[in-house]
């Protein structure tokens, strides 16, 4: 089910990460990752990175994983990244 | 790079942080604000972490709040560096005394140093500093260096410019004698050149030649004559005469040009006093030009070390032979033997009358004479010597 937001942002053409508060993630070769609208960290691992989003998790896997910024807003990841994924977490969100 | 050098200046702090659920721990104080970075995990319940150091104390109500502990680890920033002189107190006071020390020093006259001076005793005007409180030792600020300047022009009549200066503790003289141009006692005017003479103008004196009379060098022609209180003056005057110079040039008509092969190599040597070592050989060129770099590498002021680097760029080079036409050869000559002359000429000389004539040379060589006839002043003071010629 769509949201009213979400169709709203679509209808206007506006962007997601202003609206809905989804992550924007920019990664650069596969050392370096910039993440904003995060959360928080859930998990802070050498091979796993977790960051609470809107809805749910984020998973950085990887190797030497570090996370060399953080701020309110952004995140900067360095490491050997290997795969991202999304996790819904407990279920549904119910935003 | 830029960002440490913004941190430096901004204080930051290497923390280490210890307890349950670090990750949670991590998200409250960056939802507090506080910027965290180069986060380390070094075991499941031990982080380090880079913060600012203004951030610190905000730290303190989330660390209570939970059972984590936040160790300050290092402190980096200039303040820091500023706490830590004070235990160093010792050292810091040492830098103090020593640069008020320098400060102070540097405000007094130690040195007086004099140039352009020939005439004048550097004693005189160190006394004449003296006597107006100008010595070694006293404060700069209590000179007045425009006054002194002054004082010096008035009590040291040959100076005829004077300029004072500072150059830091050093108090710099500079000064332009004036020159005093002795009267010559006595002189008689005599001929510089043989030749003859063409016109006598006396302004002072006695002529002893006359027009048309051929002179030697060295021979009197005008002498001063003795005035009211006996002195003798200074003979005065122009003669114009005719002086003949000759000289010959020669050419060959067959001349030889080094011409590049096109073959180089490069030689490198070192050279350690006389131990040399080849590192490329020399080439085995008859004939060549070389091009040699000497460099060397340890030098400090005066001082290096003996050794040296060489570098020889060895050109092969042949020689063609040509062959010029005579006219050339001549004109080469001819060349040749105007300079000779124009050597030794004066440069008011006026050139009157010019024959050259050829020469029989064996050999593939020709030969000119050149026969140059002048008119000049060939009068001179006997006691003279070259400064008051030109003055």
């Amino acid at each position: 089910m769509t949201s009213f937001k979400e169709y709203f942002s679509d209808f206007f053409e506006l962007p997601d990460e202003v609206i809905l508060d989804a992550p924007l993630i920019m990664i650069v070769g596969r050392r370096k990752m910039y993440f904003e609208n995060h959360k928080g960290i859930a998990v802070y691992q050498d091979d796993l990175i977790k960051i609470r989003i809107k809805s749910g998790y984020f998973m950085i896997k990887g190797k030497n994983l570090e996370i060399e910024e953080i701020a309110p807003e952004n995140i900067l990841v360095s490491g050997e990244i290997k795969s991202l994924d999304y996790d819904n977490g407990r279920g549904q969100d119910n935003d | 790079m830029i960002k440490k050098i913004v941190s430096f200046f901004r204080g930051y702090l290497q923390v280490k942080i210890e307890g349950n659920a670090l990750e949670r721990f991590i998200s409250q104080i960056t939802n507090a604000d506080i910027y965290l970075w180069d986060i380390k995990r070094i075991a499941k319940d031990h982080y380090r972490a880079k913060m600012y150091a203004e951030d610190f104390n905000r730290l303190r109500p989330l660390v209570k709040k939970r059972l984590c502990r936040v160790k300050i680890l290092k402190k980096i920033g200039w303040h820091f560096l500023l706490v830590n002189m004070r235990k160093r107190l010792y050292l810091v006071i040492g830098l103090i005394i020593f640069i008020s020390i320098i400060w102070v020093a540097s405000s007094f006259l130690w040195f007086i140093n004099i140039q352009g001076i020939d005439k004048i005793n550097r004693e005189e005007i160190v006394n004449i500093l003296n006597e107006n409180g100008v010595r070694p030792g006293v404060l700069k600020k209590s000179v007045d260096l425009e006054a002194c300047e002054r004082l010096l022009r008035q009590q040291e009549p040959r100076i005829i410019w004077i300029d004072l200066g500072w150059k830091g503790t050093r108090l710099n003289i500079e000064i332009v004698e004036k020159k005093i141009v002795e009267k010559t006692e006595s002189g008689d005017l005599v001929a510089t050149r043989d030749g003859i003479i063409n016109e006598i103008i006396v302004m002072q004196g006695k002529a002893v030649v006359k027009e048309g009379d051929t002179v030697t060098e060295g021979q009197t022609l005008i002498v001063g004559l003795k005035d009211e209180k006996g002195d003798k003056e200074t003979a005065r005057g122009i003669i114009k005469a005719s002086v003949w110079y000759e000289e010959t040039g020669e050419a060959a008509l067959e001349y030889k040009e080094p011409v590049y092969t096109g073959k180089e190599k490069t030689s490198v040597a070192i050279r350690y006093n006389s131990f040399l070592v080849r590192f490329l050989p020399r080439p085995s060129y008859e004939k060549y030009t070389v091009d040699r770099s000497i460099s060397k590498p340890f030098k400090w002021r005066n001082y290096s070390l003996p050794l040296e680097f060489i570098i020889e760029d060895y050109k092969q080079v042949e020689y063609l032979y040509y062959n010029r036409s005579e006219e050339t050869a001549f004109y080469l000559a001819r060349r040749e033997a105007f300079e000779k002359i124009l050597d030794k000429m004066d440069s008011e000389a006026i050139i009157i009358d010019v024959k050259t004539k050829k020469l029989e040379l064996s050999g593939n060589r020709v030969g000119i004479k050149i026969l140059l006839k002048t008119e000049e002043n060939i009068g001179v003071l006997n006691n003279a010597d070259k400064e008051d010629m030109s003055g």
